[in-house]
């Protein structure tokens, strides 16, 4: 998928698994990916199919007890290589990354920032976190400098305002804007167009796309909306069950999906050439951790069941076209190693 | 504007909340949260109404079975024994036939059942209430609204929490159903669900529909939803209706730059169309300083003067009767709609 020269991110084989009470729950269970440098890779699946957990993974902020049990996930900032899995969730390592390596953008900024706080003094917290050397009035020109590139107006004036005085669009661009301050190299935005309006989230996506070429940074959206895909991803990764079961540029995706469940998320998506006829549906919904299928985990909801491999055997994920895998056995009988 | 064979009917409904300031509560203002609005519905018909947070969408719904107490207006409802009434007029006693026949499903399906109260307990409530049928009988009736919904009637026993956001949502649409109402106010009911499982619903309602007649008002901010799921579509914006018409009226031709806009912040449904369109910025401003004239012109590119002074009213297009539109240069402007 890359030249090592362009790649940042490596994940290999991660698997954060939650023990719990009744049992143990794979959230992540196997995940390979690599993305390069100013790439923007959409994760899509339905809620419960793992994407914010892997994704909270690369960083180690899953809540708890989630841990990571096994795979890397190598990062190549700066020139150096660090495996951030196997640091430790309190280590300076880790806290280095966070934040000014790779940030990670929540879907409710009124739960992601203080209440208690002006938003001044949050983003300054954040640039004297990586920077504790820094002059007050240094970090609040960078504060006002990145307020302005997101599009607030008299950013100066606003950093003694809290959250609450701003409007749910104003709201999302200071949270972005305290997520770049510190020029990261990968931002992760989790559903961050989820709780807007239609109108409000073209303003986000467009932002979102212009600062990723301004500050030549790599995005990672997690989205459940495949419009919010086809506006936004170079790259698709689709989940399921803690699974990626295909992957590929974003035009081939959608010209050419390969796996039932992705065929069926693109299907479900209402327009207007259906005229009033029945919408495809993806049957029934995502099983729940614990009564997870045998074989392949989509078989309950797929129509194309094939009997004595699919309720047996875990498929693999296999490239089929150029940058393009898909986990099926209609395309490919190769079956995952345990 | 009396429309023949419509069963409900908004004439000029006015919703204003006052603004109060200090300890007397001296009222120094109001909000007009809904101005003006009117429209109708027929039977076995979706007329849905769009527009962002704030526009009023659901406080014309709530109105409607008077959760709001209307500032003025008429809302006329025609009964299943053919009886036309003015809700905003009748007596609570009256009203408890209105909301037998009127009932709503709510966005949030995490919210709108009680948690301590079984399966059973939350869709046969509104048939206990209204005493139909003995226990037995009502079981049996929620057995078969279970099933009409697509859910396991041997789940009758089982809470609210041990079902997933659609299954709710169905069992909210089971309990809307149970009174067998002609009307069904829907607020939302998709936008919490993932995009597959909106699909089920908006399936399901259908089927509903077709089986049994029911009409629908439905409330949502995703225009690929009202596009695949309304008959005629009204989008509202500050309280008004700023544009009425049949969907695919509004979707292929749009004649309010309002509408446009909500048309072009839509996602795209393949990668290929991707592309600069044109953007509205800002915000909805705040309803307690609406912008003088037409409400929309700090937002709206094509803003002339006349725009800041006069506030253009909603007149019914010369060319084409059924599509209302409130801007002054509805008939000059070149507006860019979706295809299909």
């Amino acid at each position: 998928m890359s030249t090592s020269g362009d790649m940042l991110l490596q994940v290999a084989g991660l698997r954060t698994h939650f023990p719990l009470r009744d049992g143990t729950v794979k959230a992540v269970d196997g995940v390979s990916f690599s993305l390069d440098r100013q790439v923007t890779v959409g994760l899509v699946g339905e809620s419960g199919c793992g994407k914010s957990i892997m994704a909270q993974s690369i960083l180690q902020i899953q809540s708890w007890p989630g841990e990571i049990v096994a795979g890397s996930v190598n990062y190549y900032g700066n020139g150096g290589q660090l495996d951030l899995a196997a640091q430790s969730p309190k280590s300076k390592q880790l806290r280095q990354v966070r934040g000014k390596g790779i940030a990670y953008i929540h879907q409710e900024p009124m739960a992601a920032l203080s209440l208690l706080h002006t938003v001044g003094s949050q983003i300054l917290e954040a640039i004297h976190v990586h920077d504790p050397g820094i002059k007050k009035e240094e970090a609040a020109d960078i504060a006002v400098e990145m307020l302005e590139r997101v599009g607030i107006p008299n950013a100066r004036g606003r950093l003694d305002d809290y959250i609450f005085n701003f409007s749910g669009g104003m709201r999302q661009r200071v949270m972005i804007a305290m997520a770049l301050v510190n020029r990261p190299q990968l931002l992760i935005a989790d559903e961050p167009t989820t709780a807007v309006d239609v109108t409000i989230q073209a303003q986000i996506l467009e932002l979102l796309n212009e600062l990723k070429e301004q500050l030549a940074m790599s995005v990672m959206i997690i989205t459940h909306d495949l419009g919010v895909i086809a506006e936004m991803a170079d790259e698709v990764m689709v989940m399921y069950l803690g699974k990626i079961v295909e992957r590929g540029p974003v035009t081939e995706i959608f010209d050419n999906p390969k796996h039932p469940y992705t065929r069926a998320l693109i299907e479900s998506i209402p327009t207007g050439g259906h005229e009033r006829g029945k919408l495809a549906t993806v049957r029934g919904t995502v099983p729940d951790p614990y009564s997870r299928p045998s074989g392949c985990a989509f078989r309950d909801r797929c129509d194309h069941v094939i009997r004595g491999s699919c309720d047996e055997r875990i498929p693999a994920l296999v490239n089929t076209a150029p940058a393009h895998d898909v986990r099926c056995f209609l395309h490919s009988e190769e079956v995952e190693d345990e | 504007m009396s429309d023949v064979g419509s069963i409900l009917e908004v004439k000029d409904l006015c919703i204003y909340f006052p603004i109060t300031r200090g300890v007397l509560k001296r009222r120094v203002g109001e909000i007009k949260a809904v101005d003006e609005i009117s429209f109708s519905i027929r039977k076995q018909e979706t007329v849905a109404l769009v527009g962002e947070s704030g526009c009023g969408k659901s406080t014309t719904v709530r109105a409607i079975l008077r959760a709001i107490e209307p500032t003025r207006g008429e809302v006329i409802f025609e009964s299943k024994n053919g009886n036309r009434i003015d809700i905003t007029a009748v007596k609570e006693s009256e009203m408890r036939q209105v909301r037998r026949e009127i009932r709503m499903v709510f966005q949030d399906p995490f919210r709108s059942l009680n948690p301590r109260m079984t399966i059973l307990d939350n869709v046969g409530e509104p048939l206990r209430n209204y005493n139909v049928g003995t226990s037995a009988e009502r079981r049996d009736l929620v057995a078969e609204l279970l099933d009409q919904v697509g859910l396991d009637a041997n789940h009758l026993g089982r809470y609210p929490h041990a079902f997933s956001g659609g299954q709710r949502q169905r069992i909210g649409l089971a309990r809307a159903l149970a009174l067998q109402p002609r009307i069904i106010l829907a607020d939302e009911p998709t936008s919490a669900l993932d995009v597959s499982v909106q699909a089920q619903i908006l399936n399901l309602m259908q089927t509903l529909q077709d089986q049994q007649g029911i009409s629908y008002l439905f409330i949502t901010h995703d225009l690929n939803v009202v596009r695949h799921f309304s008959d005629r579509s009204g989008v509202m914006y500050l309280g008004k209706i700023v544009e009425m018409a049949p969907t695919r009226k509004l979707f292929s031709r749009p004649r309010h730059p309002y509408t446009a806009a909500l048309l072009a912040a839509s996602p795209v449904s393949h990668p290929r169309l991707r592309g600069k369109r044109d953007r509205i910025s800002g915000d909805v401003p705040d309803p307690a300083n609406r912008p003088s004239g037409c409400p929309f012109h700090p937002r709206c590119k094509f803003a002339k003067d006349i725009c800041k002074e006069k506030e253009p009213i909603l007149i019914q297009r010369p060319s084409s009767p059924d599509h209302t539109v409130a801007c002054h240069f509805s008939e000059e402007l070149d507006l860019q709609g979706v295809e299909g």
